[in-house]
């Protein structure tokens, strides 16, 4: 199988396998959705703080939410088999790696993005200031799910690898979380996004260039 | 020199695995050539599973040299992974998905056609065509067993390496898993099977027993 075939076999077994389990996906967004929600609760509800604490809000929610869904990643393959037969199969098991990790993103890094627009509504931030937040998490999701994918190849068959994982990835997440919410706020500010976007433009090219080697490797340690 | 001109042929020599710091076995050495199959045994713990997984290449041996087709298997892994059919104590297989679609993602992954009537061709070999969209968690051990048997059928690789292969089948299911190695083995196929059963293969076996106290 080549590295194209087995990119679509990954995304498409594994987007079968979200289908049969939507709850679990939909605990993800939900938790996003509930999260930004507690925020306007918990402060004084004056629109003015809100609106300027919104994209950091945004982004702890899509971080913390993101890494809700990380075990399921490899850990079932792991525990069932299914990522022997990947690592021993006729194809590249970067490219194997890489159709998962897509996946995982399409059913729980892309509804975050389709999602933050209702945050931002919540935060009365303005529309010019949404699409920006929504231009950073389509850039910076793909970043979390792939600093995410290497973390939870890692700590496959570590005891507590869920508390670890987040340990492991959160610190990783920074520079993300940095220019993501730091991009709104500069756009706001009048001197625009353009340098953090393409910073975190940057940062999702190297991490999908490097992530399916660094993951695929991981993997292979997990066996042993 | 084309493919054709190469024989079919695994050797191993002084191979040695460890679990942790205990050496579970050292010094196996066999070859192997078309037609021929092992029988793996010896007690639990003694490393059967291990050197399967050390063959396959899932695990790093300690020592000692894998050769297939003459060529060490560690520099020439898509050759090998394309060669083998790995099947372990854990059956790869989805609990959400259906017996059928569980199949159709293992053959697509083996590169072997999976259209619906193949894939019930297939079941029904195994004597599952009843069960084909009954969710895997729901099927019963001995019929996982024969879903896994299902893929064998199908498998045109020439090396199988399988751990325990007939536990939890029926007697008819140990006589169908018989009949699938033997058509294997008389197509030039090779094998090796850990085992405490008897299989009811009427190949004649080459047997391998690993020792039993693991040596420090």
């Amino acid at each position: 199988m080549n590295a194209g075939a087995a990119i679509a076999w990954g995304l498409r077994r594994d987007l079968a396998l979200a289908m049969r389990s939507r709850a679990e996906v939909a605990i993800v967004l939900a938790f996003f959705l509930l999260v930004t929600s507690m925020f306007p609760l918990g402060l004084e509800p004056d629109p003015a703080l809100l609106s300027k604490i919104a994209p950091g809000i945004a982004w702890v929610a899509a971080l913390l939410a993101s890494l809700l869904g990380l075990p399921r990643l490899f850990a079932g393959d792991h525990a069932d088999g299914s990522l022997e037969q990947l690592a021993l199969a006729d194809a590249p098991l970067p490219a194997l790696v890489a159709g998962k990790v897509l996946a995982h993103w399409v059913a729980t890094g892309l509804p975050l993005v389709l999602l933050a627009p209702l945050a931002g509504i919540q935060f009365g931030l303005e529309p010019a200031a949404i699409g920006i937040l929504v231009a950073t998490l389509a850039l910076g999701t793909p970043v979390l799910a792939w600093l995410g994918a290497i973390g939870a190849a890692l700590t496959l068959g570590t005891r507590g690898g869920a508390a670890l994982l987040a340990l492991l990835v959160l610190p990783l997440a920074v520079p993300v979380l940095v220019f993501g919410a730091g991009a709104v706020e500069s756009s706001r500010a009048g001197l625009g996004a353009q340098a953090h976007l393409s910073l975190l433009g940057a940062g999702a090219i190297l991490s999908m260039v490097f992530g399916p080697f660094v993951t695929a490797l991981a993997v292979r340690i997990s066996f042993e | 020199m084309s493919d054709a001109d190469v024989a079919d042929r695994l050797e191993v020599e002084d191979l040695a695995c460890a679990a942790g710091i205990r050496t579970l076995f050292q010094g196996i050495g066999f070859s192997l050539g078309p037609g021929q199959w092992i029988q793996l045994g010896g007690p639990n713990g003694c490393g059967k599973s291990t050197l399967l997984r050390a063959l396959a290449g899932l695990v790093r041996p300690l020592a000692g040299s894998i050769r297939w087709r003459g060529e060490p298997v560690s520099q020439a892994r898509e050759r090998w992974h394309a060669a083998i059919a790995f099947q372990g104590h854990l059956p790869g297989c989805k609990d959400t998905l259906g017996a059928a679609e569980n199949l159709r993602w293992q053959l697509l992954l083996d590169g072997e056609p999976a259209g619906p009537a193949r894939l019930g061709e297939l079941l029904a070999q195994v004597g599952l065509e009843r069960q084909a969209r009954l969710a895997y968690q729901r099927l019963s051990a001995g019929q996982r067993r024969r879903l896994g048997l299902a893929r064998l059928v199908a498998s045109r690789r020439p090396l199988w390496l399988l751990d325990e292969p007939t536990t939890a089948l029926d007697a008819a299911g140990q006589a169908l898993f018989g009949e699938i190695l033997d058509r294997h083995l008389g197509d030039g196929g090779l094998a090796i099977c850990a085992t405490h059963l008897e299989l009811p293969v009427r190949s004649p076996a080459i047997r391998l027993e690993l020792g039993g106290r693991p040596r420090a």
